[in-house]
């Protein structure tokens, strides 16, 4: 059984001091939750189902929680993703992190979106992985959603983004849950000057959701936390498709995909299409 | 005998009132198939069904996420203020949850406490609330931990059970909520049953006391490590009500805004010195509790919670003031508990 799989291999790196704490997803009967767990006898409390939809990674940046020591990480396949790209900006040293992967066929109850578009079922690029996935990897379709929403017209899409920007309270929890998010301070938050309106009114949102969309160009490894976690029920998603597809077709880079394949805004090659530059 | 009122003669109130210009807001179900309390356009959009608590809350109707205090114009030194009270058609609220419903007299006592807020209590004023009572809850729902019910009647003008057959026994508590539903109700032999309401889950006269004096308790750390930082559970919240205050300039002129703040965000409390009297979620999450429990009470006789259930379920990390509520109600000396124990958090 997987569950007892991943408590073994938790409990043994504990045990053998090879980490401090394992970021895992823990539950005492209910919904699981992110769990911090130091003591080997505690690892009967972690968990995998289709209900850790947390991507873990999260928490590698997170001072308080760097506090703990040398970290264990359980990452779903899309999660797995984020940690390359930490690597590739330098937030964290691989070798420091012990990445335990979950063979995973999606998560929740209808399979979420990006779990029914998704070729990364068996976590890749992990130092071991824990279970097998029953679902297929090679899945068309990942951009069907974006490209139902650019069927539309501009004046339709406007629209259509005017009313999702409406409903943005600036609670930040597509912000909060990103791990991609790690800046110490947020433009969003810089007030001398105030760079971005804090206030969540039509300008404000509409300027805080692409700055976000864009800061995550390149980067964005699609665990679409941001989609869930939005309490107004926002599709962020599509925002972030639409500038992960650019990136896809202008460099051929899905991000967090390959640890050899650098970060996009940050790697110059004279092969760089420029075609697109007009 | 009782009041009882057809869903139709109700949807056609909504509809009337909006047709004399005035705002109804009230349950509304998105393409995704998630509950927002939303402004109506028409009463067909009107959800009374199926839903245990929306996303959100009403309390936006009294205190918007963002509202204009007031415009100013720079002339050299000169600084001309320029009034904008906001002054708000009749605001009808239609299927209020009444956990939603009690935050209204919880709000008014912050907002009227040394100052009158003179915004706020133009909504207020503006305001008929019909609350729907509660026919299902969840594991989330803790209504009844916190002196309420599925059927409490504070903060309503009028209270709707549903009798199950396309009609409500209406019980209307106020002035306002009689004006709004005068002849529309027909005196009837039938009445609806009160529901039960989810068990109670916390004791809170003991559990206050614990708070009082686990301000360095672990389980802080413990349940608060995994808190992201967000909004979700406050913005999300009935009562909590604190903001922020912002100028947005242009050229010469300006205004004055004020948004809704977190204490679960690091700005919150940070100083122009840079150092962060709270400077890690453990310790807002404390706040939090504290706030709700101890520290409003304290000065106005009630917990600042309804028992909605909505910061858990709009928090990303399955936390919420229940779990953390029940954490702390283990007192950490108990040796063997689960505090002592968990090195989950």
């Amino acid at each position: 059984m997987t569950w007892q799989r991943l408590r073994d291999t938790c409990r043994s790196l504990l045990e053998a001091g090879t980490v401090d704490v394992v970021i895992g997803y823990g539950s005492t009967g209910g919904a699981p939750h992110p769990a911090f767990v130091t003591d080997p006898e505690a690892t009967d409390q972690l968990v995998f189902d289709d209900r850790c939809y947390q991507n873990l990674t999260l928490y590698l940046t997170r001072a308080d929680v760097r506090r703990l020591g040398r970290p264990a990480v359980v990452v779903k396949g899309c999660d797995a993703r984020a940690v390359v790209v930490l690597e590739q900006e330098a937030q964290l040293v691989r070798e420091d992190v012990h990445v335990i992967g979950v063979a995973c066929d999606g998560v929740g109850h209808p399979r979420a979106a990006k779990c029914r578009a998704c070729d990364v079922h068996v976590p890749p690029g992990c130092d071991e992985v824990v279970g097998e996935a029953a679902e297929g990897t090679e899945v068309d379709g990942r951009y069907a959603e974006l490209d139902e929403l650019m069927g539309l017209s501009v004046e339709e899409r406007f629209a259509y983004w005017a009313g999702e920007m409406e409903r943005c309270v600036r609670c930040y929890a597509c912000r909060q849950v990103c791990p991609l998010c790690y800046c110490p301070v947020c433009v969003m938050d810089k007030n001398r000057p105030q760079v971005i309106d804090a206030s969540p009114h039509a300008k404000g949102n509409l300027a805080f959701h692409i700055t976000r969309a864009f800061h995550l160009a390149g980067r964005c490894v699609g665990c679409d936390e941001c989609t869930r976690a939005c309490p107004a029920g926002i599709n962020v998603r599509l925002l972030n498709q639409s500038v992960a597809r650019a990136v896809e077709q202008q460099f051929d880079v899905r991000p967090g995909m390959d640890p050899a394949v650098g970060p996009v805004t940050g790697t110059y090659s004279l092969a760089d299409r420029e075609d697109f530059i007009r | 005998m009782s009041d009882v009122m057809t869903r139709d003669v109700l949807l056609r109130l909504v509809d009337e009132w909006l047709e004399e210009g005035g705002v109804v807001a009230g349950p509304v179900r998105r393409d995704s198939g998630s509950v927002h309390f939303e402004t109506l356009e028409s009463s067909t959009q009107l959800v009374l069904d199926d839903f245990i608590h929306p996303a959100n809350t009403a309390k936006e109707y009294v205190l918007p996420k963002t509202e204009r205090l007031f415009r100013y114009r720079r002339h050299g030194n000169d600084v001309t203020l320029i009034d904008e009270p906001v002054e708000p058609a009749p605001i009808l609220l239609v299927g209020c949850r009444p956990c939603d419903a009690a935050a209204f007299p919880i709000l008014d006592k912050v907002m009227g406490w040394d100052y009158q807020d003179s915004q706020y209590y133009r909504r207020r004023a503006a305001l008929t609330v019909l609350t729907l009572a509660c026919t299902e809850w969840d594991e989330q729902c803790f209504c009844t931990s916190v002196g309420l019910g599925p059927a409490a009647d504070r903060g309503s003008d009028a209270l709707l059970l549903d009798l199950g057959d396309g009609s409500f026994d209406v019980r209307p508590l106020t002035d306002r909520g009689r004006a709004a539903l005068a002849g529309r109700t027909e005196a009837s032999d039938r009445s609806a049953p009160l529901p039960a309401g989810p068990p109670s889950q916390v004791d809170l006269a003991p559990l206050q006391e614990i708070l009082r004096d686990g301000f360095d308790s672990p389980v802080w750390a413990k349940e608060g490590l995994r808190c992201t930082g967000c909004g979700a559970c406050a913005f999300t919240c009935p009562t909590c009500h604190c903001f922020d205050i912002v100028d947005e300039t242009a050229g010469d002129g300006g205004c004055r805004l004020r948004n809704w703040d977190s204490c679960q965000f690091g700005m919150f409390t940070v100083h122009a010195s840079g150092h962060n009297p709270r400077p890690d979620q453990p310790s807002r999450q404390r706040q939090r509790l504290m706030h709700k429990f101890v520290i409003y009470p304290d000065k106005f006789d009630h917990v600042l919670c309804t028992g909605c259930g909505n910061c858990y379920r709009n928090c990303p990390v399955n936390l919420g003031v229940l779990n953390v509520l029940k954490a702390a109600a283990v007192r950490p000396s108990a040796a063997g508990g689960p505090v002592s124990r968990g090195e989950v958090t």
